[in-house]
Order: structure tokens, then C-alpha cells, then sequence
């Protein structure tokens, strides 16, 4: 078995050999450096107006400092606007959220350009100088009739009724002030949620060998029976159990919580990938209806919110055969399952604790797929 | 932290720095001018640093930074997405079962990790830190890197 200790056993034996070219690098920037502070120290002896140039650098430094300082504390100021807010307030906006119809905010009406710009430039301001609106937006409840010219939130269908004119800045603020104060909540919640179900219980091999058989049955229908061997290795985080069949095998990733947090399939002498499939979007969309169950199953959990992306090559093709189903669930985590064409299978599912960590991650991909000039197409409904 | 101590460390963790730079960039000529570069960018912002007995972690961060800006500036080693959805490995096939090898081989996502905790000796939370991403991620990536490690080294470990 290879554990933590054995891997930092094996580090400790065999030391890493560094170039000798890269011992002379470094003596001679030790050098460097010794020389700069030497002929810096002797600089400041001989010019007193450079001393004077320093002082001068030394007050701009006090004054970004104090900047910086005041950016700090405008920053305190957000953290203590929403910590504040009452136990009961924050399971208010939560339920609000939970229970809304709608996957994501909504305006009654297109925000003009100049709005966008004024509400980005007003968000900085919210989020790093502390500028909050002096109330706090309408709330209207489901079928409440809207006052016209008057900017007002409906919580169960997450939709903000704009008046037609453009918006003040108070307005603006009010409309940034409930979403941060709403997502604040939820995470608030989601992490009070969590630490009420984690389990300080360390479990036994067999237990977490059950936890496996059990998510690869709901999975991908598979029988203990059909397994040769399974294996668990317990780490100090996370524990792994490999399962492997005559043809395939699947490994799957159990947290300290013992929470099947990843599983992953493969099929013996075949890969998850291939370039250039043929796949259209059509075909994903009918793949979704499965992955939407089985993510479904494997969390237990609502799902709030779909998205389907595919690294497409100039010709639009697949350009790695994998297609990858993105899911925001209702209590604000994220799951992901990858489909693999050649499978004709979902071969990797994991969940995160938060959502924004898959908005970046889908983010990231886009960036590195451009860098090789491929597009990450998102797949429309 | 004074010129005298800055270079006593200096002299004592190069090795380790050099060797998350060598992960980052895979070939060992960037990683020694890197880890030059990130020295000299140290020593100006000495200043800032707050605790001195942060220092390693600080400079490693500075390596990386430093490491990863130079992959983006030239273009040098274009990050290949494995078709996993950025999950799996680009790797090369090391040629013996030397774990240094087969780390450094990996794709850097997995290898800087592997050789902050098991080789480095940091603790979960402080990869996190300096990596600045989840604990969670730390663990998937690290569980990631031991499956690799198991399916070379087993039978050398066994």
C-alpha cells in the first residue's frame, strides 16, 4: 500500500540533483544584491538630495499606505455590513433564494449601457470604498402589484422591476446591496448546513468500500460481484477506492467527512478521449437528461441550474471528445460530470463546496482554450 | 529581515524553490532564471513581508507567481488542457521510477503539491495559502498525484 508517509519516505531517500549552473545563478545574485544595498547605503551618504527624494518617496508611501488602509477598511466596512445582519435576516434571504423558480436575477427591462458601466464602477465602490445605498430596495411578494417608475425586488422569481427612466445611483447601490446581502446568506447558510452535518467519525475500510459499491451501483448500475478486486487506501484527507473490473475500473475519492466527493470511470486499454469527434449540440442536449439524473443521485441534491460546454476545434469539432455538464445546486455548491464520447459514458463526477469555484474553472478552460485556438462553446438550450 | 538573514535563507531553501519553478516550467534553464528573477523581486519587497517565519512560504509564492507569469509572457510551454477537462494529465513518460521524475513529469497543477507537502513538508492549509486555491482543490490534486505516484512506484514501495 502506498501511503502518505511511504511517498514522503521515497522523497526523503532520493534528493533532487539541482544543476551546478543554478548554484553559480544564485551566488552571483546573492552578489548582486549584496552589492545594490552597499552601493544604496553609500548613495544615501553622498547625496543629500537623494535623501530628500527618499523622504519625498516615503511620504507618497505613507500616502498609498493610507490608501491602502482606507481600501482595507472600506473592505472591514462590507464584512461587517453583512456580518451584522440578524440570524433571522440572513435565513430570510437563504429561503428567498432556495425557494425562488429562477435560476438567476432578473431585470424587468435591459440595463442601458451606461447603467452597466455606472453599476460596475458602483459595485467597486460597494465592495472596496464602502459606498452602500442609504435604504434598502422595495421588496414586493408574488403578485403584488407594481408601482410603476418604482425600483422594487421580487424574491420568488429573483426578478428586480426597474423604472423606465435611468437609474440613480442610490437605486443602483440598493440593487448590488440585496444581491451581496443574498448571496452572503446563502453561503452563510450552506456553511452552517455543513458544519451541522459533518461527521468527526473516522469510518472502517468496509464502510467506505460500501460508500464506493454503493455510489458506482446508483452510477453507473455495477454489482460488487462484477468487481475482481477493490481496494482502499486510507490518506490523512482523502481516501481513494479503486474498484476494478474485468474490463473497466472506477476509483472513487471518499472526504474526511465521508462524503463521496469524486468518482472516475475507466475502460482498460481505452481512453475518455479522442480528437476531433463529430458530436453535435443536439446530442448533448439528450445526453444532459442522463447526466441531470445522475448528478441528481450522486448529490442528493436539487439542481438549480444547468450549463454545457465543449472545446471546439476550427472545424467544431470535439476537440478532445469530452463534453463537460456544469450544475449549481440549490444549496449554492457546484457539480461537474464529464461525458465521454468515446465511453458513451460519463466518466468523471465531483461536486465543490461552492459554485463560483466551477464559474472559475469554466473561466480558466476558456482562457486556455483561446491560448490554442480552440473555443469553449457553451451549449444553448 | 535584515540582508545577513535574507541570504542565510537564501542559501538554505534555493533548492526547494528551484525545484517548484522545475514543476512549473519543465525545463531546467527558466526555472534557474526564474527563481533568479523572483530573488531580486524579494529582496525589493522585503519590506513587506510581515512575519518572518513566513518567509519560505512567502518567496514560494513569489516563485510561482513569477513562474506562471513567465509562461504567460512566452508563450514557451503552452498549457495543453487534457481532454479530461483540465483534471487529467499532459504528461511525459518519465524514464525510470524515480518519484522526482515521475513528479516533475506531471502537470504542474498536480506536481506543486505533491512536492509542497510531501517533499517540502507543508500542511494542507498552507499550500492552500500559497497556492490560493480551496483546501479541497489541495486534496483532489494531491489525490490525483498519489494515484499517478501508485501506479509507478508500486511495486518499488512494496
Amino acid at each position: 500500500m502506498l501511503d502518505d508517509e511511504k511517498i514522503r519516505k521515497k522523497f526523503e531517500e532520493s534528493a533532487y540533483i539541482v544543476p551546478s549552473s543554478y548554484e553559480k545563478k544564485t551566488k552571483d545574485t546573492i552578489e548582486q544584491i549584496q552589492k545594490k544595498n552597499v552601493k544604496e547605503i553609500q548613495m544615501r551618504g553622498k547625496h543629500w538630495w537623494l535623501e530628500k527624494k527618499l523622504a519625498g518617496a516615503v511620504i507618497l508611501l505613507v500616502a498609498v499606505s493610507l490608501l491602502s488602509i482606507s481600501s482595507y477598511a472600506a473592505v472591514n466596512l462590507l464584512r461587517e455590513r453583512l456580518r451584522v445582519m440578524p440570524e433571522d435576516v440572513v435565513k430570510h434571504y437563504n429561503d428567498d433564494v432556495q425557494n425562488s423558480s429562477a435560476d438567476a436575477d432578473s431585470f424587468s427591462r435591459e440595463l442601458s449601457e451606461k447603467e452597466e458601466e455606472r453599476m460596475a464602477k458602483l459595485r467597486v465602490a460597494y465592495e472596496e470604498k464602502g459606498r452602500f445605498p442609504q435604504k434598502t430596495i422595495l421588496e414586493i411578494t408574488e403578485g403584488e402589484v407594481v408601482q410603476k417608475e418604482m425600483l422594487c425586488f421580487e424574491p420568488s422569481e429573483s426578478k428586480f422591476y426597474l423604472p423606465t427612466r435611468e437609474l440613480t445611483d442610490e437605486e443602483l447601490l440598493q440593487i448590488i446591496d440585496i444581491q451581496e446581502k443574498r448571496e452572503y446568506s446563502v453561503q452563510q447558510q450552506s456553511k452552517q448546513a455543513e458544519k451541522e452535518t459533518k461527521s468527526t467519525v473516522k469510518i472502517s475500510k468496509q464502510q467506505e468500500e460500501d460508500y464506493a459499491l454503493k455510489a458506482v451501483q446508483s452510477l453507473y448500475g455495477r454489482e460488487k460481484t462484477e468487481f475482481e478486486k477493490i481496494s482502499v487506501t486510507k490518506q490523512e484527507e482523502l481516501d481513494e477506492v479503486v474498484m476494478q473490473g474485468k474490463k473497466e475500473a472506477f476509483t472513487v475519492f471518499i472526504t474526511e467527512e465521508n462524503l463521496v466527493e469524486r468518482v472516475m470511470y475507466s475502460v482498460d486499454g481505452s481512453s475518455a478521449h479522442q480528437t476531433d469527434v463529430d458530436f453535435s449540440e443536439a446530442q448533448m442536449r439528450e445526453v444532459s437528461t442522463v447526466m441531470q439524473k445522475k448528478v441528481s443521485t450522486f448529490t442528493g441534491k436539487t439542481i438549480r441550474s444547468e450549463k454545457i460546454y465543449y472545446q471546439a476545434n476550427e472545424e467544431g469539432k470535439l476537440a478532445f471528445g469530452t463534453v463537460g455538464y456544469y450544475y449549481k445546486l440549490a444549496d449554492g455548491s457546484g457539480c461537474v460530470a464529464i461525458y465521454s464520447t468515446n465511453y458513451g459514458e460519463m466518466y468523471d463526477i465531483y461536486v465543490m463546496d461552492d459554485y463560483h469555484s466551477i464559474e472559475k474553472e469554466i473561466k480558466r478552460k476558456k482562457e486556455r482554450a483561446k491560448k490554442q485556438g480552440w473555443i469553449m462553446r457553451k451549449v444553448s438550450k | 529581515m535584515n540582508e545577513a538573514k535574507f541570504i542565510e535563507q537564501i542559501d538554505r531553501y534555493k533548492n526547494d524553490w528551484y525545484v517548484i519553478a522545475r514543476s512549473i516550467l519543465k525545463n531546467h534553464e527558466d526555472a534557474e532564471d526564474i527563481v533568479q528573477e523572483a530573488l531580486l523581486i524579494a529582496f525589493e519587497k522585503l519590506g513587506t513581508l510581515r512575519k518572518e517565519e513566513k518567509f519560505k512560504a512567502w518567496m514560494t509564492r513569489i516563485v510561482i507567481n513569477q513562474a506562471k507569469m513567465h509562461i504567460r509572457k512566452s508563450r514557451k510551454l503552452i498549457y495543453v488542457e487534457h481532454p479530461g477537462e483540465n483534471r487529467e494529465a499532459q504528461m511525459t513518460e518519465p524514464e525510470n521510477d524515480d518519484i522526482w521524475e515521475i513528479t516533475l513529469s506531471m502537470k504542474k497543477e498536480w506536481s506543486v503539491p505533491t512536492i509542497l507537502y510531501y517533499a517540502q513538508g507543508y500542511s494542507l492549509k498552507e499550500i492552500s495559502d500559497i497556492l490560493r486555491i480551496p483546501v479541497g482543490t489541495v486534496k483532489s490534486r494531491l489525490a490525483k498525484a498519489r494515484q499517478i505516484l501508485k501506479e509507478k512506484l508500486e511495486d518499488s514501495l512494496c
